[in-house]
């Protein structure tokens, strides 16, 4: 029998830490022994593997960026000893799944990439009370190191603030200092009526932003044991909305945990439950609501004196889990315990419709004997609603000036036009919707123009208070001429209507001017050539069909027509139009490479990057959820982008939310989008790397892979790929 | 083993570890610098993967102002972190096993002939390691690159040592396995 060495002899020179007599007796044996010889090698060659490894240059910056974004992890530092039966097996193996699962939840979206973008911003006290004076330090990025001040800006949320973000919501908190240090410091005091902020740091000019990567930092106000308040939490998912579904699901699961005992918050998360996991998800969660349900309706029905909120939580959440007499027994105790809650008066407001507005009954109208009643009736409730400034009260002005329009009824959209926009929290531009109807009626039209002048004035002032914290001063600047562009447009058409056709082309323009718009540039050529001039109509009409997004048929027609025409010169038109396009197209590029990693899983279940599928190609990136209607509506038409630009090389990646299923399979198909490059983000890296937790997002990615358009509009994606081709 | 400028128990290291605690991020930064490289390396091995490296290593920092009191200075504060590390790697590499990432304990030895004839004609050992079921890969580099006994590998792993030696034992003969065709 040959004699081997034990393999700790073997190990032990593989590593060269055997005494010199032990040394010389294993090395005499492995000149024989071709095994030993073989194991040795191995155990070499396993010593040298990343024996020179660096971890990657950004990482401590990721480090430190998570640490700043609130990202904590529960570090396993407990002694696991050796299981003496299978039973603490067991629970080690619990507590190891308990601290992963900590992890998992305290990553969630806030992990950050940190980067010449993102620096690290500290309020102390970091959960204030209401009303308290916070001391900022900020520890810039590379991007803002080299001021000597810095404007700390802020969205600051009140109790009754609703939900999502738009409007003139943002203001300075604070102009923070440069120290010797290098850190920028400063203070603010935070209004007695603000439960929840977030932030963003920027140059003075707001030509830079730090954002923490579109995450923002944030502070919630607390009581005086350091638990943060229920409004601040829930203001904090209003706050999320449109931003990051997921975070506002986790934090309406604090509020869960925090306040445990209050019906409206397992509503709200029974509402988040369907919105961000998915009817099939929430369905087998139903079963559980419906017994807390059951339980809370032992506890609270049979006591008086109960608070609004309370009573109003329990009626939506008996409308969330689908129990009728629940429901029926919880709104006939809000409406006769609390008459003048506005959410009563806005059910009010709904009856009243019902009873006295003219209704589609399947093909036919019911007509009601007195419309107009609908209105005089309104005006107790409306007197009742006003004082609570509560933010129905954008929804009740709302259905009036709808129901006013409906019923062509002049006189109430007088009334209610001016109420409305008193109430609303105003989107600029969104007046060009409401104008086209508006603009119909002569009882309406000057109060249309006054609407649509405003707006265009704002638009043009462009007031801080309505750029997002997200947003640099030049980037607003370009988005608010967009916003401009119907609007204007809109005027213009109302001036040429009116006689005034110089004054109505000028607009037009202008409004032409303002940014690369297909709509815009059609409407101001039928103008053209509705007052004559073919020239100037076919010289507009050229950038149309130079868009990438018009039909190939749309100029081809043109050109033909063109053809005999003399000083015409079609192809010529488009060339620059093209120019132009891509001019205008890159002018609004904000280029940047993304952190981290980013592995997906393809159909067949191959695990590949992102870098993979897409590199030395120009790349259409999609985020989608089966859960999304919205983003299942758009797969059509990326599939559509996608075979338009397949020819020129142009690559679409399709990430989806969850795993490849019969349900991913069926959508696909119903969508006619069965051929999309379809991956599933199976570790949620990819989108941690694009800072992107909303659907459907898009984003174009140039050869490099770096991202050059982020947030796309679908529409905009054709002029965006085309920007980037050759 | 530590990689360290500065000894485990010098006033510096001490100090750092108290300003990591009061959530100084300079100080985390520092110790970053000191023991970064080396805690990369090691988790680089663990887990056979550089992204999955850097996000142990992202992990255990970011957790490390809250977790480092646990830290009693008692032996290194380098052989400390390793462990925590170690614990983390695994925690990661189970999580993917159970996610059916890759079915590590089936066809390895097929998988492995399967690289050992890639196009470089020679075998990357780093490649043939991260074919390795990772429970075997994790004793094997416990054992050969970091030194640890088995005793203080079975202590970590919540094994005993007998299956601490046997998975070495096996993780040797399928790298060696791979390693044959090797010229």
């Amino acid at each position: 029998m040959t004699w081997h060495p034990k393999a700790d002899l073997l190990e032990g020179f593989a590593s060269r830490a055997l005494a010199a007599s032990h040394q010389h007796t294993v090395a005499q044996h492995l000149e024989s022994c071709v095994a030993c010889r073989e194991t040795v090698t191995a155990l070499r060659d396993v010593e040298s593997v990343a024996r020179d490894a660096e971890p990657g240059d950004r990482l401590l910056e990721r480090i430190v960026a998570s640490r700043s974004a609130g990202v904590r992890t529960i570090l396993p530092t407990e002694d696991i000893g050796v299981p003496a039966s299978r039973r603490s097996a067991w629970v080690a193996g619990l507590a190891t799944a308990a601290v992963l699962l900590a992890i998992l939840l305290f990553r969630g979206s806030r992990e950050a990439s940190a980067g010449d973008r993102t620096g690290y911003l500290r309020l102390d006290p970091a959960r204030p009370l209401p009303g308290a004076t916070v001391q900022v330090t900020y520890t810039p990025s590379a991007e803002l190191g080299g001021f000597d001040s810095l404007v700390l800006r802020a969205r600051f949320r009140r109790p009754n603030d609703d939900d999502y973000n738009p409007g003139p919501m943002q203001r300075r908190a604070a102009v923070l200092h440069r120290r010797a240090s290098g850190v920028f410091a400063g203070e603010f005091r935070l209004p007695d009526s603000v439960v929840f902020a977030v932030f963003a740091v920027e140059s003075p000019s707001g030509d830079r932003v730090d954002d923490n990567d579109e995450r923002l930092w944030e502070l919630l106000t607390a009581d005086q044991t350091h638990r943060p308040l229920l409004e601040a939490l829930v203001q904090k998912q209003r706050d999320l909305m449109g931003r990051n579904w997921e975070e506002g699901l986790k934090t309406v699961r604090t509020l869960t945990a925090l306040y445990p005992d209050e019906p409206q918050v397992w509503a709200m998360l029974s509402v988040y439950e369907r919105w961000v996991l998915g009817d099939r998800i929430a369905d087998s969660l139903l079963a559980g609501h419906h017994r807390r349900f059951a339980a809370f309706h032992r506890g609270l029905a049979e006591q008086r004196g109960l608070p609004a909120t309370t009573v109003s939580g329990m009626l939506y959440y008996a409308i969330e889990i689908d129990d009728s007499a629940a429901r029926h027994y919880w709104l006939e105790r809000l409406e006769r315990e609390f008459p003048d809650d506005p959410d009563v008066l806005f059910r009010q407001e709904n009856r009243l419709a019902g009873d006295h507005l003219n209704r589609l009954a399947g093909d036919d109208v019911a007509k009601r004997a007195d419309p107009r009643g609908y209105f005089a009736a309104l005006e107790p409730i409306w007197a009742k609603a006003e004082p609570t400034h509560d933010r129905i009260l954008e929804s009740l002005a709302w259905n009036a000036v709808a129901r006013a329009m409906d019923a062509k009824d002049t006189a109430a959209l007088q009334v209610w036009i001016p109420r409305f926009r008193r109430v609303q929290r105003q989107t600029l531009g969104n007046v060009a919707y409401w104008s086209k109807a508006l603009l119909q009626y002569p009882g309406s039209r000057r109060m249309a123009m006054e609407w649509l002048r405003d707006d265009a004035r704002l638009l043009a002032e462009g007031p801080d208070a309505y750029r997002p914290l997200t947003r640099t001063t030049a980037e607003q600047r370009i988005a608010n001429r967009a916003a401009a562009q119907p609007v204007l447009a809109e005027i213009a058409n109302a001036l040429i209507e009116d006689g005034d056709t110089a004054a109505g082309l000028d607009t037009l323009r202008l409004a032409a001017s303002y940014g690369w718009s297909p709509p815009v540039f059609r409407h101001v050529a039928e103008t053209w050539a509705a007052l004559g001039d073919t020239t100037q109509a076919l010289q507009t009409y050229a950038k149309v069909a130079a868009d990438p997004g018009s039909t190939p048929s749309f100029g081809d027609s043109l050109r033909a027509a063109t053809a005999s025409r003399p000083g015409a010169q079609w192809d010529a038109w488009v060339r620059d139009a093209r120019r132009e396009m891509r001019s205008l197209t890159l002018a609004t590029a904000t280029p940047r490479s993304l952190t981290g990693p980013t592995r997906l899983l393809s159909r067949s279940g191959e695990a590949r990057r992102l870098s993979e599928v897409a590199e030395g190609h120009v790349t259409v990136v999609m985020f989608w959820s089966p859960a999304c209607f919205y983003s299942v509506r758009d797969l059509g038409t990326v599939q559509n982008i996608a075979r338009q630009f397949s020819g020129a090389g142009v690559k679409v990646v399709a990430i989806v939310d969850r795993p490849w299923s019969d349900e991913v399979r069926r959508l696909l198909k119903e969508q006619h989008a069965e051929d999309l490059p379809v991956f599933y983000d199976y570790r949620s890296d990819t989108r941690r790397a694009f800072v992107t937790f909303s659907t459907p997002d898009y984003y174009v990615l140039d050869e490099a892979g770096k991202v050059v358009f982020s947030h796309s509009a679908l529409e905009a994606i054709p002029r965006q790929v085309a920007a980037l081709l050759p | 083993m530590g990689g360290s400028a500065i000894s485990s128990d010098s006033p510096v290291h001490l100090d750092l570890v108290g300003q990591v605690a009061a959530g100084d991020t300079d100080a985390l930064a520092a110790l970053y610098r000191l023991h970064g490289a080396a805690l990369f390396r090691l988790a680089r091995r663990l887990t056979a993967s550089v992204e999955d490296a850097e996000d142990v290593l992202h992990d255990l920092f970011v957790g490390l102002p809250e977790s480092i009191h646990k830290y009693h200075e008692r032996g290194s504060l380098i052989g400390w972190l390793k462990r925590v590390l170690v614990r983390l790697a695994l925690m990661r590499l189970r999580a993917e096993r159970r996610r059916h990432e890759v079915d590590l304990h089936e066809g390895i030895s097929e998988a492995v002939a399967g690289r050992a004839a890639d196009d470089f004609g020679r075998l990357d050992v780093e490649r043939v390691m991260a074919t390795l079921p990772s429970d075997m890969r994790t004793v094997l580099v416990l054992r050969q690159t970091e030194g640890y006994s088995h005793q203080e590998i079975a202590a970590l792993l919540g094994i005993t040592p007998g299956a601490s030696r046997v998975r070495l034992s096996r993780a040797i003969t399928l790298l060696k396995a791979a390693l044959r065709g090797r010229t």
